[in-house]
C-alpha cells in the first residue's frame, strides 16, 4: 500500500482484516454491542454462580462442594468465556473504527470486562475440575461458625474499642512527637526523633510483648489486659501519627507563621489557631489510614494468649478454628473485618478525592 | 491625626510600647547597625535608619538588595544578626522584651497576603483582636466591620479568602493590620502579586492611609507609587542604603552613579 493511499483510507488496513466491521458510524452500534457483551459475560458468573449457591443451599459444606462440581457450574462458566471472548474479539476490531469518543470507550471497556470474564470463568473451570469435598468442609463450612456469631458480634466490638482508644491517646501522643519535631530547638526535635525512630524500628508484637508481660513481670505493675494492650497501641500508632502530623504541619506555607506571628500571637497561639488546623485538615486521610491499620493490627493481641478477657476478632477466629479445625472461621473474620474497614476506606477515598478537587 | 482614629472600644493603657508618641522628637522608629547574615551570605551590611511619627518612607532598590529583609528586622520576624532597633526609645532586640508585645504595634502586610484561608474574612481580622489583645467578641466584630469599610470591603465580613481577588485579599490583609491600632505599618511589596488593575485599589487603600498621617514603610517596584505618596525614599542596593532623600530629590535628580543606574532601568 503506497503512502497516498494510507492518507485516502485509514481504515484500510483493519477492514481488509475484519471484513465484516465497517468503518466510522456504522460501527458505533456493533461499540454497543460490545459493551453489552462485556456485561453480560461478567455478571451472567458472578451472578449466576450466587443464585446457584443458594438454590443449592449453603447450611451444608456437601451442598456447597456439589454446587462447586455441578455441570451447572460449568455451563456458567462457559457461557461467560464465550461470551467474554466474543467481547474481546469485537471491541479490537471496532476501537479504532468507531467516529466518536463516546464509542471507542465502549468497544474498550467491553474488551477489557471480555478479559476479566475469561480470568474469573479460569478460575472457576479450575475448581470446577477437582474434587470440592475438602475444600468445602474446610472454608466453606458454616454451621459451626454460625453458632458462634455472637462471638464474633463481641470480638469486632472489643476490636473497634481497642482501636479507637489507641487511636485517641496515639493522636494525642502523635501530636506532641509532631510539636516537637517542628520545633527551632535541636535538644526539642531530637528526642522525638529517638523515640519515632525506635518504635518505627522495632515489631509492633515485640513491643507489645514488652509491655504486656513487662510491666508485670519486669515492673510488678498489674495494670490489666485492656490497659496494657491500649498502652501498647497508643504508644505505637503515636509514632506514627507524629511523623503523619509533622508532614502536615510542614506543609503548611511559612508565611502564615509568619502572618500570626507578625500580629502579635505568640508561638504556640500561632500554632493552635493557625498552623495546627490547617496542617491537620490535609493529613486527615493518611491519619485514617492508620486508623484503619491500627484495626487490623489488633489482631497481633491474639499471639500474646490474652483468651482470659474478651477477645478480639482474629482472637475469636483463631479459637474458632482450634476447637473446630475449620478454617471458615478466618473467612469470616476477613469478612468482619472487611464490614469495618471497607467503609472507612471509601470515607478516605472519598476526603481524597475532594481535597485533590480543592475543599 | 493616628491610626488610632476608629470605633474601637480598645483600652488604652499608658505603659510602653502602648504609650502615646504624639509630642516627640524622638524617632519612633530607629534602626541602629543592622548587619545580617544568612549563612555566609552577608545580606544587610550596616544599616542606620530612622523613622519619625507621619513618615512615609519607601524603600525602592533591585531585587536581592535586602530591602524586605530590612523591613522584616524592624519587628524582628528576621533577627539581626548585630545592630538595634529601637522602637518608641526601647531596644527591642534586648531578648528580654516581649517582642508580640510590639508586633501589636508594628502591622506588617505581605506580598502573599498570608491570610488564615480557614478562616473567614471578619474572623482573619478579629483573631489576633481576640487572642492578642484579649477583646470581647462583640467589640472585636465592631472592630473588624469597621476597618473592612475602611478597606472598601464592608460587604466580605462572611467570605472565606479564596472566594476573594487577590486586590481584595490584600485589602483583608490590610484591615487586619489596621486594626491592631499599630503605631507604625510594614509594607513588604505588597502589589508585587497583583496585575495592574489589582494593586491599584491596594495602593489607593494606602493612599488614604498616608493622607491620614499614618506612620508606613513601604518596600515597594512601584516608582510611581513611591514618588507620589512617601515623604522619604531610600535607595538600596547591595545590603546598603546608597541614597536618600526627598522623591523629588531621589527621582529627579539621583546623585550616585548605582541609583542613576538603578533608574534608568526601571523607569
Amino acid at each position: 500500500m503506497s503512502s497516498i493511499e494510507h492518507l485516502q483510507s485509514p481504515d484500510a488496513g483493519l477492514k481488509k482484516r475484519i471484513p465484516f466491521v465497517k468503518p466510522t458510524g456504522e460501527s458505533r452500534s456493533i461499540s454497543l454491542t460490545t459493551l453489552t457483551l462485556g456485561w453480560a459475560s461478567i455478571l451472567i458468573p458472578t451472578l449466576g454462580s450466587i443464585v446457584l449457591f443458594i438454590s443449592r443451599g449453603l447450611d451444608d459444606f456437601r451442598k456447597i462442594a456439589a454446587s462447586i462440581n455441578s455441570a451447572e457450574l460449568w455451563f456458567i462458566a462457559a457461557t461467560a468465556t464465550a461470551l467474554g471472548l466474543v467481547a474481546i474479539v469485537l471491541g479490537l476490531a471496532t476501537y479504532k473504527k468507531v467516529d466518536t469518543k463516546k464509542a471507542r470507550n465502549q468497544s474498550i471497556t467491553g474488551a477489557l470486562l471480555g478479559l476479566q470474564a475469561l480470568v474469573l470463568s479460569g478460575v472457576i473451570f479450575a475448581f470446577n475440575n477437582t474434587d470440592a469435598t475438602r475444600f468445602a468442609q474446610n472454608f466453606l463450612n458454616f454451621p459451626q461458625v454460625i453458632n458462634q456469631l455472637h462471638n464474633f458480634w463481641s470480638g469486632a466490638m472489643y476490636t473497634i474499642i481497642l482501636a479507637t482508644a489507641s487511636a485517641v491517646f496515639g493522636l494525642a501522643l502523635g501530636m506532641a512527637l509532631a510539636l516537637l519535631a517542628v520545633s527551632q530547638k535541636k535538644v526539642l526535635r531530637a528526642p522525638a526523633r529517638i523515640y519515632v525512630n525506635v518504635v518505627r524500628g522495632t515489631p509492633l508484637l515485640l513491643q507489645l510483648s514488652l509491655i504486656y508481660f513487662g510491666m508485670s513481670l519486669g515492673l510488678g505493675i498489674n495494670m490489666g489486659v485492656f490497659p496494657a494492650l491500649v498502652l501498647g497501641l497508643s504508644l505505637h500508632v503515636g509514632a506514627y501519627a507524629s511523623e503523619t502530623l509533622r508532614a502536615g504541619l510542614q506543609s503548611v506555607e511559612k508565611g502564615q507563621l509568619e502572618a500570626a506571628r507578625g500580629l502579635g500571637l505568640t508561638y504556640g497561639k500561632s500554632m493552635r489557631l493557625v498552623v495546627i488546623p490547617q496542617g491537620f485538615r490535609r493529613v486527615i486521610p493518611p491519619l485514617m489510614n492508620e486508623y484503619i491499620g491500627l484495626i487490623k493490627d489488633t489482631s497481633l493481641v491474639a499471639f500474646l494468649g490474652v483468651s482470659l478477657g474478651q477477645r478480639d476478632l482474629f482472637s475469636v477466629a483463631s479459637q474458632g478454628y482450634a476447637q473446630f479445625f475449620n478454617s471458615t472461621f478466618y473467612i469470616a473474620s476477613g469478612i468482619a473485618y472487611l464490614v469495618i474497614t471497607i467503609p472507612l476506606i471509601m470515607v478516605v477515598t472519598y476526603l481524597e478525592r475532594r481535597m485533590r478537587n480543592g475543599r | 491625626m493616628t491610626l488610632n482614629n476608629s470605633s474601637s472600644k480598645i483600652a488604652k493603657t499608658e505603659a510602653w510600647p502602648n504609650n502615646s508618641w504624639e509630642n516627640t522628637s524622638e524617632p519612633l522608629l530607629s534602626m541602629q547597625g543592622i548587619e545580617k547574615y544568612f549563612g555566609k551570605a552577608h545580606v544587610l551590611k550596616g544599616i542606620d535608619l530612622e523613622c519619625y511619627r507621619g513618615e512615609v518612607i519607601a524603600i525602592i532598590g533591585p531585587s536581592g538588595s535586602g530591602k524586605s529583609t530590612l523591613l522584616r528586622c524592624a519587628n524582628l520576624l528576621e533577627e539581626p544578626t548585630t545592630g538595634n532597633v529601637i522602637f518608641k526609645g526601647k531596644d527591642i532586640t534586648d531578648i528580654r522584651v516581649d517582642i508580640n508585645k510590639v508586633r501589636t504595634k508594628m502591622g506588617i502586610v505581605f506580598q502573599s497576603y498570608n491570610l488564615f484561608p480557614h478562616k473567614k474574612v471578619f474572623e482573619n481580622i478579629t483573631l489576633a483582636l481576640r487572642n492578642v489583645l484579649g477583646i470581647k467578641k462583640a467589640d472585636a466584630l465592631k472592630e473588624a466591620e469597621f476597618e473592612l469599610k475602611r478597606v472598601g470591603l464592608g460587604e466580605k465580613m462572611d467570605a472565606y479568602p479564596s472566594q476573594l481577588s487577590g486586590g481584595q485579599q490584600q485589602r483583608v490583609a490590610i484591615a487586619r493590620a489596621l486594626a491592631m491600632q499599630p503605631d507604625m505599618l510594614l509594607f513588604d511589596e505588597v502589589t508585587a502579586a497583583l496585575d495592574p488593575e489589582l494593586s491599584g485599589e491596594v495602593l489607593q487603600v494606602i493612599r488614604g492611609l498616608a493622607e491620614e498621617g499614618s506612620t508606613m514603610m513601604i518596600v515597594t517596584h512601584e516608582m510611581g507609587f513611591a514618588k507620589e505618596v512617601a515623604s522619604r525614599v531610600i535607595f538600596m542596593d547591595d545590603g546598603q542604603i546608597v541614597e536618600q532623600g526627598t522623591p523629588s530629590q531621589i527621582f529627579d535628580d539621583p546623585k550616585t552613579s548605582r541609583l542613576q543606574k538603578f533608574l534608568s532601568q526601571v523607569l
